[in-house]
Formats: structure tokens, sequence, C-alpha cells
């Protein structure tokens, strides 16, 4: 009795034609009062000549009771084995197979797209039963889903010649574009991947391919692609219906390995939602310090350094708008509203030859666009801020506007804090931005952006600061002809800032200062041919900056009114790049920029005796110098160069070599960016700093376990650098050249980082070594620093890591915990102590020689997101942040003091104990609302 | 999470403050530098040059250079030379004839090891005179909101002209008046018990050079006078403010290198290392090594003319001022007591008699001039 089934499915599929299993039944007669299974079998097998083919074990238990003429063995078999889990599939040919549990499948789905049968009753199985591999199985089989499209006509295509395509990718939800989405073709092994209006640009020839197009948070899509002759290609992307991975990473395999961008990092407001922050402020340059090569000045400072070098030398810029200070609240915040903030990248070497005019970094935002089909608003709440941020199409999917605003209420803090000077001062600050994007057709795109920010704070009685940002541009992109893509600006950039200063009665003062920046650029890209990209551009800056007047304030003050001068200046550059595919592994970037700078009058300006330092006692004669007259240009070319070598399919080596100019910089003699620090323009005597990188790198990805290393080297040789003269004044005299000197810095370093995208367990872990020294020498007397020797520069901090981790529990709950350990920063420090008229002075070492402690700091995070009901007006989620979770102390600063005729040495931390804050967000729409 | 639907938000807990906390800094090396320091005042009298060598960090101490030739010369060539007094402190009598108003002088220095040091020239120039000297109760608040500290804040206005310098140092001297913390009736040397009859134990009058640095210039105002220049701070949690304080104010004259010279030391050593302070440095003056330019030699010599005022005023504040205090034991009979004398007592006889019981305890708190001052009463007072 004892049957084991061991017929091949195959084998019934082969030999059985089309039925369908309901329409064959097997009538028996008999009367079988609850008799076992197994008996029941029996003699129905010897009635009707039936085979059964089962395990016993299956069946044991199972009793049958029946009667009647004409009994159907489906009826039965339903009616006993169904309620025990077991199934039958009864074939033509009187043969019943039992199985536990799972039906059978018996045919394999066919090509029209019909499901597989089963064995059974269970022919109607729906989508939702099937789990995501099966179901991804069947479909995998349908034909035609691999939608085909065409482009250009077979007509008009000429069969030889190279086709241009132009593309634009974007969320089908909101109609953004999608920034850093791919497009690859498989059988040509190219890419191309889109810019920050989510456009791309390649040249194939004509011929059918297979495409793939990649977004992270997006589902990936293939196509067909049949290509006649250039044209328009346009696609949107579906979101991944399971968001794996909330921390991405931009810079997805294509930019790693392939592309020729080094030292390059660019990463999406959602990194920044997940970040653990100080005070529950999301905010985009407190990740960016989280990159290798990247380093805060301070806690609570504005600015940071980029591979060695000084906070000035850092262009930031907001949709092209330049920010010349780019902290909130003595540098707590940075000034621009995470609501609004989409995109950024940080290019630290190997810059294109469209970007210039810093020496060390360009920080590129981006702010969203808009969505162009509906209606949202996202907003927040954090201990400091309130923000909000509205969007939504002005015409449907053919404009779009989008409005952020924020504003503090940190006064509330400062009365609560225990220092009195503090507890006694007031802080405000907001800032509003808007956006515009046009599109009129498909080869024009216009956006507008505007912005302002404003600062102001009381320190005590004594001091009060005002400042702020203001900046406005106008984007025109346009495609001329099938070949040429032009990107067209108009940017206007202003800083302000107001101080009055009354510690000394008599020596009270007020100061304002504004520069104002006016910017035309204009960029093209031009597809000739199918291996070459060719840019080109130019800029055009016109500077006009007012030092502004210290005049004396208050009744008593008996101040002397100082003017500091007013600066004129023009900044042009024109460019020409080319990235060629020499051979499919090896790629090239050259790239020739050439910046040509004018000092403008009006301006007066001192003569000094040439051999004898530039001091007041040495001038000889003045110069005079009318509206508008050139009083000195200087110019350069800079090349950039870049190349990249694919080894493998996964890994490749990449070189690059640039020189930048830079034509204004930042008066400073403090530890600190502080909010009265002037940006002043080279003149006659101050000519412009310009630094050499050359780096090479190592890229390695491993696809399937979705982790990305690189490995950098870089060295830099920098000249011209400005440094402050020991005990300098940038208050007392409109001749900045008798408070500065300027030198050679020299900086070099190791960047090594691995990044995880996606999954649980997500972020990156970089490490960098680095270093930066300066050297101040001249024959003149006075006029070298530390005697000049070689001294770290103020930036030089050898050893930096840092860990970004994010670990997703489920799609409600996630942890996120940063790590940081940095050397400490390059500090001057007592060396010996010595007596005048019995009270005890420091004599201090070499500028530079000693270092203030290693700082090291632990940031926890919790966000829990709002319920996952797909219908609901609004998600929201908080966040519990623990800044320096282990109270660590970290110095900020370490200074000593003369107390009572005793030095005493102290260290200053800005935060001195965890910082525990919870904030709360929220969006109009879902979970998965953009 | 309906919760979200009706809390706008909440702030659950703010922690935040920056903290300052001593920190001694690992130096590992040690430069000996040559100290010299003099200055030369229109006033005939004894002037002193001192000459030391600086000592490492964290071993602090005066280190005296003696044996030194020491001499200055005027710009006519005259020259005087000093004698060391204490080691590494020399001293001379300059008389009227030497000291005249814009003479230059320069400071002459050969150590025992042979070395020649020089000052550059440095005028003695007018000095503006000093118009009034007053003070103001200011209060300062502490890391307590509820705790304030008191006490004066000291200013002087002063008028220049022309003829007289653009840049003033003060050097500040204090006198205060203070009671011993108890008051002996009797004192016992083993034998009987004498009452004591005079108050010279019990009222002192200290004395003290205030250290730190006052410096100011007019060259950026657009007169050459001052008006609420801040001088030194009194804080009434000391007794100072308790009867009677005195401050004399020196006034020195200086020329433009001698004032950046001290105006740079008053800011690097008022720095308070804050977010926006500047990077300190060495600072070097005006004395150099003739035959070795190369060599940091540290303090200056500078000549200037020298106004004094002084301020004597009798503390009558709202504020309280502590007083010394002591803690005192009860002997009913000086047999309890032992036998390290003299015994300074304070009779409580009940009967008023000068009796016992007494109240006893070490000197200083009897007699004033143990907490060093001096009970000869100025004449100021």
């Amino acid at each position: 009795m004892i049957r084991i089934l061991l017929s091949s499915l195959l084998l019934i599929f082969c030999l059985v034609p089309y039925v369908r299993g309901q329409e064959n039944d097997v009538i028996l007669s008999g009367d079988f009062n609850d008799i076992p299974f197994t008996d029941f079998v029996e003699q129905v097998e010897k009635q009707t000549g039936a085979t059964f083919y089962f395990l016993e074990d299956w069946v044991k238990g199972i009793r049958v009771t029946i009667s009647g003429m004409e009994i159907s063995l489906r009826h039965t078999l339903d009616k006993t084995l169904l309620p025990t889990g077991l199934t039958y599939y009864l074939d033509p040919h009187l043969r019943i197979y039992i199985t536990n549990q799972a039906p059978l499948v018996t045919r394999l789905p066919d090509y029209s797209g019909t499901g597989g049968n089963l064995i059974g009753g269970f022919d109607d199985i729906s989508g939702e039963e099937l789990t995501t591999t099966e179901r991804r199985y069947i479909d995998g089989r349908k034909a035609g889903l691999l939608e085909t499209i065409r482009i250009g006509s077979s007509e008009t295509g000429s069969g030889g010649s190279n086709a241009v395509l132009h593309g634009k990718i974007t969320d089908m939800e909101t109609g953004e574009p999608l920034i850093g989405a791919t497009i690859y073709f498989e059988e040509l092994k190219k890419g191309a991947a889109t810019d920050v209006d989510g456009r791309f640009s390649i040249v194939v020839r004509p011929g059918k391919y297979t495409v793939g197009f990649n977004c992270m948070g997006m589902e990936s899509r293939q196509n067909y692609l049949e290509v006649y002759s250039g044209g328009e290609l346009s696609i949107s992307m579906e979101k991944s219906l399971i968001p794996l991975n909330e921390v991405v990473i931009k810079a997805n395999r294509y930019h790693n390995v392939r592309g020729t961008q080094m030292g390059f990092d660019r990463l999406n407001y959602k990194v920044m939602k997940e970040v653990p922050v100080v005070m529950g402020e999301r905010d985009v340059l407190k990740v960016v310090q989280m990159l290798p090569g990247v380093q805060s000045v301070g806690e609570g400072a504005s600015g940071f350094n980029v591979r060695g070098s000084a906070a000035d030398q850092n262009m930031i810029y907001v949709n092209k708008v330049p920010v010349y200070n780019s902290s909130h609240l003595f540098g707590f915040f940075t000034s621009i509203s995470p609501d609004i903030v989409k995109d950024f990248t940080l290019y630290k070497s190997n810059l294109p030859a469209n970007y210039g005019g810093r020496l060390a970094s360009f920080f590129d935002i981006s702010t969203r666009q808009g969505n162009m089909n509906e209606f949202t608003a996202r907003g927040g709440i954090s201990p400091v801020t309130a923000h909000l941020a509205v969007e939504g199409p002005v015409k449907k999917e053919k404009s779009a506007f989008v409005l952020s605003a924020r504003s503090t209420y940190s006064d509330w803090i400062l009365k609560r804090l225990e220092d009195p000077v503090l507890r006694n001062s007031e802080a405000a600050f907001n800032d509003l931005a808007g956006a515009l994007t046009w599109e009129p057709g498909d080869k024009t795109l216009i956006k507008a952006f505007g912005y302002i920010s404003n600062d102001r704070f009381k320190l005590g009685s004594s001091n009060q600061y005002a400042y702020s940002n203001a900046g406005a541009s106008i984007n025109m992109r346009h495609r001329f002809g099938s070949r040429v893509t032009g990107d067209m600006a108009l940017v206007y950039g202003a800083y302000d800032f107001h101080n009055i200063d009354q510690n000394v009665t008599v020596e009270s003062f007020e100061h304002e200062y504004r520069i104002r920046h006016y910017e035309l650029k204009a960029g093209f890209t031009w597809l000739s041919l199918g291996r070459h990209k060719i840019t080109y551009g130019g800029n055009a800056i016109l500077y006009n900056l007012d030092r502004g007047t210290v005049e004396p304030y208050g009744p008593h003050s008996l101040r002397v009114p100082v003017e500091l001068g007013i600066d004129h200046g023009i900044e042009t550059a024109v460019y020409l790049a080319d990235e060629i595919t020499l051979f499919p592994k090896l790629t090239i970037y050259g790239g020739l920029r050439f910046a040509y700078y004018m000092s403008l009058g009006p301006e007066q300006l001192m003569l000094y005796q040439e051999g004898q330092p530039q001091r007041p006692g040495n001038v000889i004669d003045t110069l005079l110098f009318d509206q508008n007259q050139v009083i000195k240009t200087y110019s350069g070319l800079e090349p950039r160069l870049a190349l990249n070598y694919l080894v493998g399919e996964n890994n490749s080596l990449k070189l690059s070599y640039n020189r930048m100019r830079q034509f204004l910089f930042m008066l400073s003699n403090t530890v600190a960016i502080s909010p009265t620090d002037q940006w002043k323009l080279c003149d006659y005597h101050i000519a412009p700093p310009y630094m050499d990188q050359l780096s090479m790198g190592y890229y390695q990805d491993f696809p399937g376990k979705r982790v990305n290393t690189s490995l950098e080297l870089y060295h830099k040789w920098g000249s011209n650098i400005v440094e402050y003269r020991d005990g300098a004044n940038f208050l007392s005299t409109p001749y900045i050249e008798t408070e500065i000197l300027q030198g050679n810095q020299k900086a070099y370093g190791l960047e090594a980082m691995i990044k995880k995208n996606g999954g649980k367990f997500n972020g990156w872990l970089a490490y960098s070594y680095s270093r930066s020294f300066m050297q101040v020498e001249s024959p003149l007397p006075g006029e070298s620093i530390n005697e000049g020797m070689i001294y770290p520069s103020n930036y030089d901090r050898p050893h930096n890591l840092s860990m970004v981790s994010n670990i997703k529990m489920n799609r409600r709950l996630s942890f996120s915990a940063n790590v940081v350990y940095i050397t400490g920063r390059p500090v001057t420090y007592p060396i010996s102590i010595y007596y005048l008229e019995d009270m005890q002075y420091i004599e201090y070492s070499d500028r530079n020689s000693y270092r203030i402690p290693d700082y090291f700091r632990l940031d926890f995070s919790i966000n829990l997101e709002g319920n996952l009901s797909e219908r609901k007006l609004f998600h929201s989620y908080w966040m519990i942040n623990f800044y320096n979770l282990t109270g660590r102390r970290n110095a900020y600063s370490v200074f000593f003091e003369n107390e009572d005729g005793e030095i005493n040495g102290y260290k200053l931390s800005i935060f001195g104990q965890p910082v525990v804050t919870l904030s709360w967000n929220f969006k109009l729409g879902n979970y998965a609302s953009e | 999470m309906q919760v979200n639907r009706f809390f706008i938000w909440i702030i659950l807990l703010l922690l935040c403050g920056s903290c300052i906390d001593p920190f001694q800094p690992v130096i590992n090396e040690t430069q000996e530098s040559l100290v010299i320091n003099g200055v030369i005042t229109d006033q005939p009298g004894i002037h002193k040059v001192t000459i030391s060598m600086s000592t490492p960090y964290n071993e602090p101490s005066f280190e005296p250079i003696s044996g030194c030739v020491v001499r200055v010369e005027d710009d006519l060539g005259d020259m005087v030379v000093y004698t060391e007094a204490n080691p590494g402190v020399y001293e001379t009598y300059l008389d009227a004839s030497f000291l005249a108003i814009n003479r230059s002088y320069t400071l002459f220095i050969n150590t025992p090891g042979g070395q020649e040091y020089q000052s550059s020239y440095d005028t003695l120039l007018a000095c503006p005179s000093i118009d009034t000297i007053y003070y103001e109760v200011e209060s300062q608040g502490t890391s307590d909101p509820n705790v304030t500290h008191h006490g004066i804040q000291f200013f002087s206005n002063l008028t220049g002209s022309d003829e007289t310098s653009r840049n003033v140092r003060w050097l500040l001297e204090e006198t205060w008046e203070y009671d011993a913390a108890a008051y002996a009736t009797h004192i016992w040397y083993g034998g009987p018990v004498f009452p004591i009859m005079s108050d010279t134990l019990t009222t002192c009058y200290m004395s003290d050079p205030i250290l730190g640095l006052f410096s100011a210039s007019t060259r950026y105002l657009t007169e050459n006078r001052l008006v609420h220049n801040k001088l030194n701070y009194v804080s009434a949690e000391t007794p100072r403010l308790k009867v009677q304080y005195s401050l004399l104010v020196k006034q020195h004259s200086l020329t433009n290198e001698i004032y950046h010279y001290w105006e740079r030391m008053e800011s690097q050593t008022a720095d308070g290392g804050g977010l926006y302070e500047t990077q300190p440095s060495s600072i070097i003056g005006n004395i150099y090594n003739i035959h070795n330019a190369a060599e940091k030699v540290l303090g200056c010599f500078y000549a200037s003319q020298q106004k004094s005022k002084r301020l004597t005023f009798k503390a009558d504040f709202d504020f309280i001022v502590p007083l010394f205090t002591c803690e005192l034991d009860t002997a009913n009979s000086v047999d309890e007591l032992g036998s390290l004398f003299p015994y300074y007592l304070h009779s409580i006889d009940p009967l008023g008699m000068g009796g016992p019981p007494y109240l006893w305890g070490s000197e200083s708190c009897f007699n004033c001039v143990l907490k060093g001052g001096t009970n000869n009463k100025p004449d100021y007072w």
C-alpha cells in the first residue's frame, strides 16, 4: 500500500495536454461509514482503477464517511483532505497525488501572462498570496515587460553617426528631478549620471540597447532602448517600496569607481535627518564635518577646514549664491534652513574647471525645487528654533515653488545659563528662502532663488553684533541644438555686519561692514563626439566692498574715526575642459581655466621704501586712483587634470592635479571665525594666494555588500597665503598690508573611507591623516613669523577618525551614533616664567608648537517615525539627541591667566556635559512622502 | 503616535553649559632667557634695574643674575653706574641734573658670562597730569543668579597737552586699615597677667603694590584727554574696604614703542581664552644682545616722567565686608594654658574687672602686624 510520490512535474507536463483540473472527476458508489482513509483508498482503487500516491503518515487518523450511488471523488477528497491541510491533484490518467501543505505547480506560467496551474482547487491564487520572490519569478518571465523606448525615427536616423540623447529623470510622485540617478548601457558598459536638475546627456551609436536606471531610494528600472537618432528621453522612477536605506550616500557606484571625480562627496538631506546633532537642529555643515578631510574649527565655531586649509579658503554656494558667513548664533548653527536643502556636494580636489576662486574646497548646496504635482509642507520644532517650508506647483508639471522660514527663541535658553554675562545676553536669528522653478518646454529650465538670513546678539552690556546674508540667483538652462546645453546664471550675494563695542567707555566704537557680490556666469556642455564631453564657459564677478568706518560710540567716546576703506574689484575667468574616454578603461579630464583680476579705484594707497618692511614708518609716497581706475591686475592659468583608470569592474585608480587662485581673504587673528572678521580683496600690495594640489586615489566597490571604499592621498603647495602679524589689529588702519604677512603653505595627507550604503546597518567610517604647515620668511627685520622657520598651521590636526552609523530596527524606529576623534589643534604654550615688578609673566613657545588635548565625542540619537498608515494628513517624527554622550570636557581652547601675580592654566569646554534634546518634525502626507 | 496630534512640541531636558577647568599643560622644553627690567623717572632718588633669568613654566622662581655691570647713559654722553644692592637688583641714586624731560637714555649691561646688552634709547617725555581719581560701586554677577559680589571700581581722568606724551602707564599702590581679629586686653608671660594699654596690636595698615597692568593711549583719540579710565577693582570679599582705603596712582609717560610693549603685555595677560581671543605670542621689548641679535631678551627699559596722586577715603558702604576671623578658646584660668609664651588674652570677666575667664588664641589673632601690615599710621591717614 505504501507508495511514494516520485513523479516529476515535468513528466506530467510533457505527457498531458492542457486540461482544466476540475473537468475530470471519478465517480464511485458505496457506503463508507467512518473507515480509515487507507481503507477508503483501497476500495476506490479496486472500484475505479485509479491510483493514489501518498505517504501513509499523512493520512493517519483521517476517516471517511460517505454513501451514495454517484459519489464524486473530488467532492469526497475536498471534504476529507482539505480541512487537514492536505491537497491533491487528479490527473487525466486517474492518478491521484496527495501532497502535504504546498499545492503542486503543475506547469510553468505561460508567456501570455496566465498564472500557473495548481493542483486541486487552488487555481485562483491572487497576487497577495504570492511571496515577492514568487511574484518576481513569475513576472520575470512575462513577455513584453521590458518596455521598449524608441528614440528618433528610423527614417531620419542615419545608421552610422552618433546620436545624442538628452534625458531627464524625475520622481514619479513629486515630479522633482532626481539628482545622481544613473543610466547605464549594458552593451556599451557606459553610463551617465544626472546633474542637479535631474538631466543627463550621453552620446551613443544608434542601435538597440538594454539600459538600467538606478537611483538610491528608487525602484530601479530596465528598458530596451532603440536609438535611431538623437532625441529626448524622460524617465520617471518610483520610490522603493521598502526604503531600506535612509542614509543614502549618493556618490554611488558610478561616481565612486567610474567617474573621474575624486575628493568629492555628495550627500542628500536624508543623511541630515539621521545624524545626531546638538540641540536637535539638523545641519548640513555638521554632517560635512563628519567626512574625511573636513574638520570643524571648534565646537560652536563657524567655519571648517578642508585638507589643512583655512576656513576662508572654502566657498559655500546655495544655488550658486555665495554665502559669506554661513553661521547662525556664534556658529552653533548653519544659516541655511535644513528644510530646504535637498542635496549637497563637497569638492576637495580635482575641481572641475567651472569652479574657481577658492583654494581649498567648494561646498555646493542645492535646494528643493518644489513639488510639481501637489502642495506639501514640512517643518519642525527643536529647543532652539521653529522652522517651516511649503512647496507646491504653480502650474502643474510646469512650475513649482518652495518657501522656507526659520526663527529662533534662543533668548529663552540664554536666560537659563549660569554664566552671568551670557545670562544678560540676547540672541536671535532667522532665515528665509524661496525658490521658483519653471519649465517652459523640454529645452529650457528656469530657476530663481532668493535667500536672506539675519543674526543679532548682545553679549552682556558691552558688545552688540548684528549681521546678515542676502542673495539671489536666476538660473537658466537651455539646450541649443542637439549637442550643446548652456547654463546661465545671474547671481547676487551680500553680507553685512554691524558691531558696537563698549568695553572701554572712552574707546567705545561702532563699526559697519558690507560686501556685495554681483556675478554673471555661463557654462556650456558640448557633446561633440562619442568619446568627448567638452565643457566651456566663463564668469565675471564684481566685488564692492566697504570695510566701513570705526566711529566713536556714545557721549564719552573719544575715539578718532578710522575709515577702513572701500575695495572694488572684478574677477573674471574663462575655461575649457574636455573629458575623453580614451579606452573603455581610461578616462581623462583635462581643463584650463584662466583667471583675471583687477583691483579698481577709487583708492589712496601708501608706497613703502624698498627693502623696508611695509610699516607706517616707512611710507615714502601716496598714490591716488580715480573711480574705476585699474590699480593693479593679477592673472594666471589654472590647469585641471584628472585621470581615471578602471582596473577591474569594481575598482579604479584616479589621479588629479589642479591649481586654484583666490582674490579675497578674511582678516582674522582669532581662534574661530568671529562675526567681525572682514573679507578683504587683494590689492596693490597683497597678491592673490594660489594653491597647487596633486592627489591620487584608489576606489574599490563591493556591490553585493553595498560597500564602497576609497583611499586618497594628496599634497598641496600654497603661496601668498595670508597670515597676521603678532598683535595685528584690523580695525586700526585701512592699510592692511601693515598688519599681515604672506607666506607659503604645505599640506599633505591620506584619507580612507568605508561606506555601507543601505541595509539595516549603514553609515561610514572615515580616517584621515593630514598635516599642514606654514612658513613666513623674509630677509626684512620683523617680517618673519617664527623666525622664518616652518611651523604647524592653525589647522594642522594629524589624526581624525569619524564614524556615522545608523541602525534601522524597523521602519519606525532607528538609532544613530557618531564618533569623532581629532588630534588637538596646535597652540602656543607658555614655556617659561619671568618676573617684572614682582609680577609673573609668561614667555610663549614658538607659534603653534604645542597642541590642546585631543578631541573625542560620542553622540547618539533615537528616531521615532509616526505610524505608517497610508492615508493621513501629516507624518511626523521625533528625534531624541544625546550630544557628547560621554560628557567629555573637550578643550575648545587653553589659556593662561595672571591672577594676583600667579600664572594659572585653564581649559575652556563648550559642551562640558551631555546635551539632551528632543525635537519634532513633520511633513504633509505619509511616511513615504517626499 | 496619536500623541503627535495634540502636542506641538515638548522639550524634555536641556542641559547646556560651557565650563572652565584648571589645566596644567605638559611642557617639554625649557628656555632660559635673560630678563632685564628697569625704569628711570624724573624723580631724583634710588632707581633700580633688575636682572634675572626666566625659569621653566612648571617651576617658577625668581632667579637673579649677580655680578653684572649695569650703567645708564643719556644722549649727551653722561653716564651713571649701578651697584648690586640685592642679588639681581641693581640700584643707583640719580639726581635731578641727570634727569630731564626730552632727554633719551639707554641701558648697558655686561654679564659675568661676557655678554653685552643694550636697550634702545628711550626718551623721557612729559607726563599728562592726573585730574582725578574716583571710584564707583560695582556689583558683579556670579554663576549663581542669587549671589552678587560687591566691590568698587577705581577710575581716573587725565588731561594732557600737545607737549605731553600720548601714552601712559599706571603703577598702583593700595593702603588699607584693618583690625586684628580679636582685641587683646591682657598678656601673660608666665608670671603675672599684665593688661595691655596701647592699641598697637589692634590697628594696622597694609600697603602693597597692586599686581596688574594698566596702560592707555590717547593716540587714536581726538584729544589728549582720558575720562573714566578703568583702574583696579577692589572686591568686598576681602577685608580691604572695612575701615579706610587709600590708592596711590603713579602715572608714567611712555613713548610709542614702550607703550606698544606694555599694551601687548596687558592685553595678552587679560585674554580670557574665549571664542574670539587672539593667539598669544612671545613679546620682546627694547633690549638686545649687542653681539648676537638673535638672542631673545625679555623685559624692557624705559624713561618717564612720573605724576602721582592719592585718594584716601573712609570705607562706608552698604554692602557687608568680611573681617579677619579667628577661633578662640576659653580658659577659666591661665593655669589651663601651656608654656608657649607669650599668651594674648581677652578678658570676658563678667564683673568687668579684667580677670578670668579669658579668651585666648594664636598670636596672629591678636597682633595685626603678623598679618603683614604695619602699625605705624601713615601720614596721609
